[in-house]
Formats: C-alpha cells, structure tokens, sequence
C-alpha cells in the first residue's frame, strides 16, 4: 500500500469507526428486543451526545462548564414549549431547541471574557444555579417544580415512530452518529488545531494572531447547541421533565462520564456513559451505593487512568508490542 | 527610514508602583535591537505593553505611523508584530507537527502538510525527527527554537523575542544565533530583551538600556559598552576597574 493510501485511510479511520459503532448500536433492538435493554441504550446514548458537546469543550478548548447540565434542561423545556404552547412537531422544533442551546451557551461564555480557570468554572456554577431558579419560578413557562409533560403522539422521523420504544432508540442512534461525525469532523480540522492550541496555551495563541476570547465563546454555543438537542431528545424519551433533572449534579455527571471514558477522544464520553448508565444497573446497585461507587471508580481513575478508559486500550497496544528498540539496534 | 514600531512615552504603573516609562522607542525591519538592564527594570512589561497584552498606564505605541493603543494583542500579531515568551515558548501538549501547523493556519497557507512543517523547522535548524515528539517533551532549547519557529512562520515585520538564549547550550545558543542572523537577510526586524550580553551585542544594530523602567543609554553595542553609566547600573561599577 502506498503512502498516500496509507495516509488517507488512517485519515478515514475515525469517521468509519464512527459508523460502524453506529451500524452496531443499530442493530442492538434485534439483539436484545427488550423494552428495558432499549431504555437504558436510550438514556446512555442521550447522556454520550450531551457529554460529547462538553467532552469537545473541555478536552478540545480547555473550558470546563458547569452549567452543561443548565442548557441540556434549556434544550429540554425549549423543546417542550415548542410541543405544548407552539404545537410544534419534534422535527420542526429541534432547530429551536439546538439554537436557544447555542444562544445559551455562548451566554454562558461570556464570562470567560473576562476571567479564566477556577474562577470561570465557579461562575458557570453560578449561572446553572441561577438557570435552575428560573425554571423553577417561572411557572407559566416551565410549569415550575411540577414540570412539564409532552406526549409524543404519533409523529414520525425518518419513517420512526416516536412513541415507539426501539423506534425512538434508532432515532437517537441516527442523532448520535451525526453528532460524533462532526465532532470528529471539527476535531480534525483547521479549527480543532486552534481549538488545541488555546488549550495548551492560550498566551502564544494571542500572540500568534488568534482570538482567543472569541473562539472560546463559539465552541461553548456549539457545546450548548449539542447539550441542547440531547435535551430535546430526553424530554421525548422520558416524557416528562422538572427543574430538579437539570441542576448542577448532572453536571458533575455528563464530567464523570467525560472523565470515565477520556476528555481527549472522540468517543470517550460514548464509552464512560455506556458505563455509566449500565454498569449499576447489571451489578444491581442502588441510586445511593451506585454514587459512591462512581465515586470510588473516579477517585481510581484519576489516579491510574486520568486520561479515562479508552486511554486503557493505548497503553495495553503498547504493552503488547512490547519496549522499543532503538532504530538498527 | 520611518520606524516600524515607535512607542511615544509609553509608561505601565502597577498600583501605583512605576514599572515602565516613559519610554521612547523605535525599531525598523531588518533592524536588530537589544533591550538590556537589570533584573526588575521593566523589560518584560515593556515587551508586554508594547505586544497589547498588558493596557499602558499613559503613553502611545506606534506601528506604521498608527496608533495602536486600543489594538488587541491578536490583531497587533497579525499586523506583524509577533511576540515569544520566556516560559510558555510551545503548546506542550500537541505534537511539534501541530504546533506549526497553528502558525501556518494563522498565516493563512492553503499548505498545512509536512513539507511546510518541515520547511520552518529547517528554518531554525531543528531536526525532522522531532516532528512526531510533544512539543512539552523537547528539550528547553528545542523548545525556545521552536517558539522561534512558531513566530517565524507567521513572516512577521518585527519579531519580539523575550530571553531567546536563556537556559540555552553553547549549540542552542550558536543556532539561535544563526536563526537571527538569517532573519536579518530576510528583512525581519527583531527586538530581543536578554542577560546573556555576550551572545547579544555582537547581534544588535542598536541597543537600549533600560533602568528603573526608563531609557538610560542607547546607541551601538560599542557605544553602550564604554558608557560608564551603563556599567554602574548593569555590573555595579567598571568590571575592570572593580577587580584591580
């Protein structure tokens, strides 16, 4: 094989890998029909797009945003006043939902114009808690602690039927693949290259032309526009939301499956959200014994494995190929 | 020939506390200038004022005849002034390949390959090899040519280089010395603040000596050797004469 071939086909790898991960999860309702299995492959695959929007943002730009969990639930109450006061279909109202997310996110970043690091992650802090009293009061909105319900009916997408169990599961695959490409897409263009380097240091990026400030707030809209489509996704999934579901502990849970499955690869936050929700569930953990595990699981891997799982398979490819050499040796 | 750059009593206070000015400065492309003085008397503030990353206290900087004042750091980057630092040289964490990339997509080249990689490493005379390596597993002098590239590729009109020798071996050193001697042919002005005043006057066309934050001296690197003000302030007294 040439080269060039070789080149081109390590440059296709991740998008095909994508795909074909895509092409399984597809075909999980054949596998395993149960309305459980599907259920829980629904809520992981909605926590991997949402994490993913934050894994893009912090493993790529270096932000960190605790108010993640905000613009999901913005995504989802967005997305429920489309259905029930605009009688707005689920395809007609997800460039709303995704636009508000975008508007919200870059909102969100604003104070980062301003401050950076620990600071900057408190303020989001602050901003999450603020969203959640808004929802929470404004009532004629958000139907306030109560929440809102929305019943799909019988809409349709891409043939699916939303009411329909593995139906809406396949949907939520379609949206997830479509996602990690262009995730995968951005990671690997010229802008993901700037996005790194404003990571690594956002001085020398200044100093070589590039404006910091301005593309931190685009990456967190594009964040916040992803968090929020996932948030539409959820509200058809579980049908029925309230303020409490999008306080800022989800945050801490779209970070931990984030950290699980590896800030820096793509799919990462699909890894650690697929642990996430399924681990407890087969181990047969309660809600309360399964938050300290996960806590345990996180103090470990920040210990041994910082870079999250995935980074487990690197290391386990080296080990099996054994030390280096040195060239002629 | 006008000045690229001019500041016109550019001065930086910190609380109060004067670090800078007012300062008088000009550089032109092609032109070599040193900045030298004690530890403390505003070196870096001044390359931090006149680079948009710190705001002056009062005064104006100057580039092509405009002031820039208000311009922020990034635009004063793609007007041509291009600035390093003494620290944060690379961005660690990405492959030395991505690291010029960054540069070659700020310049806007349609090219980002390997060729074009390899072209600015040549450049400052680093090997090919070191492409693949993190930029934060370079060694320091690998690193500090490497932020040379990084701003170099930028083809900026004046380059501020900020203690290019510090840390540096003899075979750092004679490289960076070459790499600015070739950025000299080029037409690429430099202002360059340092200690090492061995390896820098023979480089300068001019150099301006800086004290309590103001100009003290400035001229030729002859000029400035003999001037017995200079010596106090930057050797406590005449080396010569203190040792009889």
């Amino acid at each position: 094989m040439s080269s060039g071939s070789r080149s081109r086909l390590r440059r296709a790898a991740p998008y095909g890998g994508v795909l074909l991960l895509g092409l399984i999860a597809f075909l999980l309702p054949q596998v395993s029909p149960t309305s459980f299995v599907l259920s829980l492959a629904t809520t992981a695959l909605i926590y991997a797009i949402a994490a993913a929007g934050l894994g893009f943002l912090w493993g790529q730009s270096g932000q960190l945003s605790l108010a993640h969990a905000a613009v999901f639930g913005i995504g989802a109450y967005t997305a429920a006043v489309c259905a029930k006061q605009l009688g707005l279909s689920f395809a007609a109202s997800l460039p709303i939902s995704a636009g508000v997310g975008l508007v919200a996110g870059a909102l969100v970043a604003l104070p980062s114009l301003r401050t950076s690091g620990h600071y900057f992650v408190i303020l989001t802090f602050a901003v999450s808690e603020v969203i959640s009293v808004v929802e929470m009061r404004w009532e004629s909105l958000t139907g306030g602690v109560n929440g809102v319900t929305t019943l799909p009916g019988a809409q349709t997408l891409f043939g699916l039927r939303l009411a329909g169990r593995a139906d809406y599961y396949s949907i939520v695959v379609i949206f997830a693949v479509v996602v990690f490409l262009v995730l995968c897409l951005l990671m690997r263009s010229r802008w993901g290259i700037l996005l790194r380097s404003m990571r690594e240091n956002p001085d020398l990026s200044t100093s070589l032309g590039i404006n910091v400030p301005i593309n931190r707030v685009i990456v967190f809209a594009l964040s916040g526009a992803i968090a929020a489509l996932a948030g539409q996704l959820y509200l058809y999934h579980v049908k029925s939301i309230a303020p409490e579901a999008f306080m800022s502990n989800l945050s801490i849970v779209f970070l931990l499956v984030v950290l699980l499955g590896g800030k820096s690869y793509l799919l990462g936050p699909a890894a650690g959200a697929i642990i996430y929700v399924f681990l407890p569930e087969y181990i047969g953990l309660s809600p309360v014994r399964s938050q300290i595990a996960f806590g345990v699981i996180l103090v470990v891997m920040i210990l041994t494995a910082p870079d999250g799982v995935l980074s487990l398979i690197g290391r386990l490819r080296e080990r099996l190929r054994g030390p280096r050499t040195e060239a002629g040796a | 020939m006008n000045p690229l750059l001019r500041t016109q009593m550019l001065t930086k206070h910190f609380a109060g506390i004067r670090a800078v000015g007012p300062v008088d400065f000009t550089a032109t492309s092609g032109e070599i200038v040193g900045i030298i003085g004690p530890n403390g008397c505003g070196k870096t503030t001044f390359f931090n004022v006149v680079s948009g990353f710190m705001k002056p206290t009062a005064g104006q900087v100057f580039w092509e005849g405009q002031d820039i004042v208000g311009v922020p750091a990034h635009r004063r980057a793609r007007l041509g002034m291009v600035r390093t630092f003494q620290e944060r040289m690379v961005f660690p964490g990405t492959p030395v390949r991505e690291n010029l990339q960054t540069a070659l997509i700020q310049y806007g080249a349609s090219d980002i390959g390997d060729e074009a990689v390899t072209a600015a490493l040549d450049y400052v005379g680093l090997p090919h090899q070191v492409i693949d390596q993190m930029a934060g597993h370079l060694s320091w002098g690998e690193c500090r040519l490497l932020g040379m590239a990084l701003g170099l590729v930028l083809k900026p009109k004046i380059l501020l280089l900020d203690e290019p020798f510090a840390g540096l071996n003899r075979v750092g050193a004679e490289r960076v010395t070459s790499t600015l001697r070739r950025l000299r042919g080029d037409g690429i002005g430099a202002v360059i603040v340092e200690h090492e005043m061995d390896l820098l006057l023979p480089l300068c066309d001019r150099v301006v000596v800086l004290a309590n934050g103001e100009v003290l001296a400035e001229g030729t690197s002859q000029e400035i050797l003999q001037r017995e003000d200079v010596r106090t302030v930057y050797f406590g007294g005449d080396p010569v004469a203190r040792d009889q």
